[in-house]
């Protein structure tokens, strides 16, 4: 393929998984809204259970964002080793939620951070890794504002407890992330460090298998009982991810990276 | 007990109802979120009635066609991100809230027998889109289309659960108060 054309079938794929991640909630998270749904004793939880399903399911009928807060799209970037990118990857990506606005169509809500007044930059975030092979793998999150609104970094000191700094955080947050949420740890490494740690547990599919430590977590977050929205019950969680590094032995950083239960997710592989 | 409720709702409609009880809103709803309530605040006249309205917590996705505007998804936002201006917005007569995640405890108290909040699941935009028949107006719309307040007619507008009554109960602060009893166990 040449250059023109590489750079424009890599813009028709992003399109592509933005509309897939907007209007398609992904299995995993279908699957475990269901079984919570079937778990709960709480009315109210199952009610609003239900009307989240109820909902995924008309927008894909539609092929309509299920969500008006259509997120920020976070794109997780791994680059095989072998492959060679003679385009401007985010000058692709600009350009490919620049279509999907009025493709879609997306909200637009970014703006600038100190005048509020509308932004003609597109607002994204990437997230890089390398990897063996001659592809570029790309997934897309889009996060909506509610939950990315209630995460939170603490640079704790060394002897201060990890959990209850996740469990605070969590209570604190109640119904306003939209519950049940996705709670995403970054354990050690610096202050940006952790937060990129959380981040990346978000890329993780439910169906993987739980750690001890992810699956104590989650027990005790749900034993808050703050439930769906916020009005009480059994799920306030879906899932719990941990990803760890090593840290000085002066610190402590955590991240609390939190997802509503619109975990928005597509992915696709182009070789380049 | 569920009811349906024609706007405009007046405070001895409101008072009827407690925690837990749910609604629906047939007639006009006015979409309102963080600069829309310092926009309305600021303005000597606002280009609409305050007086017994519904607020809906609210930044649709719109999209511009020809002529009309048409509705896309329209769920509620976070609705304590309004709390700091609400208690002025009840003054001015506002009976009705709609939106997601709860409010203050201050706004609980300036609910004082003439205004409640309904809570519509969160990010269910296409539910909420369903029971929205017509956009009627914009006002505010150099605000942009998610900031700016949207006149809607709806119709069954609901299931609405009544989380924050007019008489200082609240659904989220009890499930609060006794999650951060269980924290500190």
């Amino acid at each position: 393929m040449t250059h023109t054309s590489i750079k424009e079938a890599f813009i028709r794929h992003t399109i592509d998984a933005l509309r897939e991640a907007e209007t398609q909630l992904p299995s995993d998270v279908t699957k475990a809204l269901a079984r919570a749904a079937k778990a709960e004793t709480s009315e109210l939880a199952k009610e609003q259970l239900s009307a989240i399903l109820e909902n995924a399911k008309l927008a894909a009928a539609a092929g309509l964002p299920m969500c008006q807060d259509t997120g920020i799209p976070i794109f997780s970037l791994e680059i095989g080793r072998e492959t060679s990118i003679d385009f401007n990857l985010k000058e692709a990506l600009a350009t490919a939620i620049q279509q999907a606005t009025n493709l879609i169509p997306l909200r637009e809500h970014a703006v600038d951070p100190i005048t509020r007044v509308s932004s003609k930059e597109p607002l994204f975030d990437t997230l890089y890794s390398i990897c063996d092979g001659d592809e570029l793998s790309v997934t897309v999150l889009v996060k909506g504002a509610g939950s990315e609104n209630v995460s939170a970094l603490a640079m704790l000191e060394p002897t201060q407890d990890v959990t209850s700094f996740v469990l605070n955080t969590v209570c604190e947050s109640g119904g306003k992330p939209c519950p049940p949420i996705i709670v995403g740890l970054g354990i050690g490494s610096t202050f940006d460090g952790s937060a990129r740690l959380a981040k990346k547990t978000l890329f993780r599919s439910l169906d993987e298998k739980e750690n001890t430590f992810e699956a104590h977590m989650l027990e005790q977050i749900n034993n808050l009982g703050i439930g769906p929205m916020g009005l009480g019950g059994r799920t306030t969680a879906l899932r719990v991810f941990v990803e760890k590094a090593p840290c000085h032995t002066a610190m402590l950083p955590v991240a609390v990276a939190i997802q509503c239960w619109a975990d928005r997710k597509a992915r696709f592989r182009i070789k380049l | 007990m569920s009811s349906i409720l024609k706007t405009p709702i007046r405070p001895e409609d409101v008072r009827h109802f407690k925690v837990g009880d749910v609604v629906y809103i047939s007639g006009v709803v006015y979409t309102a979120r963080d600069k829309a309530h310092v926009k309305i605040l600021s303005d000597p006249q606002p280009p609409f009635s305050l007086l017994n309205a519904c607020i809906y917590h609210s930044g649709p996705l719109i999209v511009k066609d020809g002529p009309t505007y048409r509705v896309i998804a329209a769920g509620p936002t976070t609705s304590a991100r309004m709390s700091k201006q609400t208690p002025a917005i009840v003054k001015r007569g506002v009976t009705t809230i709609i939106g997601k995640g709860g409010m203050s405890a201050e706004v609980v108290l300036s609910f004082a027998s003439r205004c409640f909040y309904l809570a519509f699941p969160g990010g269910c935009g296409i539910l909420a889109k369903e029971r929205i028949e017509e956009v009627l107006d914009v006002y505010y719309a150099e605000l942009g289309f998610t900031e700016a307040v949207w006149k809607l007619r709806v119709r069954d507008f609901g299931p609405l659960l009544v989380a924050i009554d007019s008489h200082g109960e609240s659904i989220y602060n009890s499930i609060q108060t006794s999650s951060r009893a269980k924290l500190n166990r």
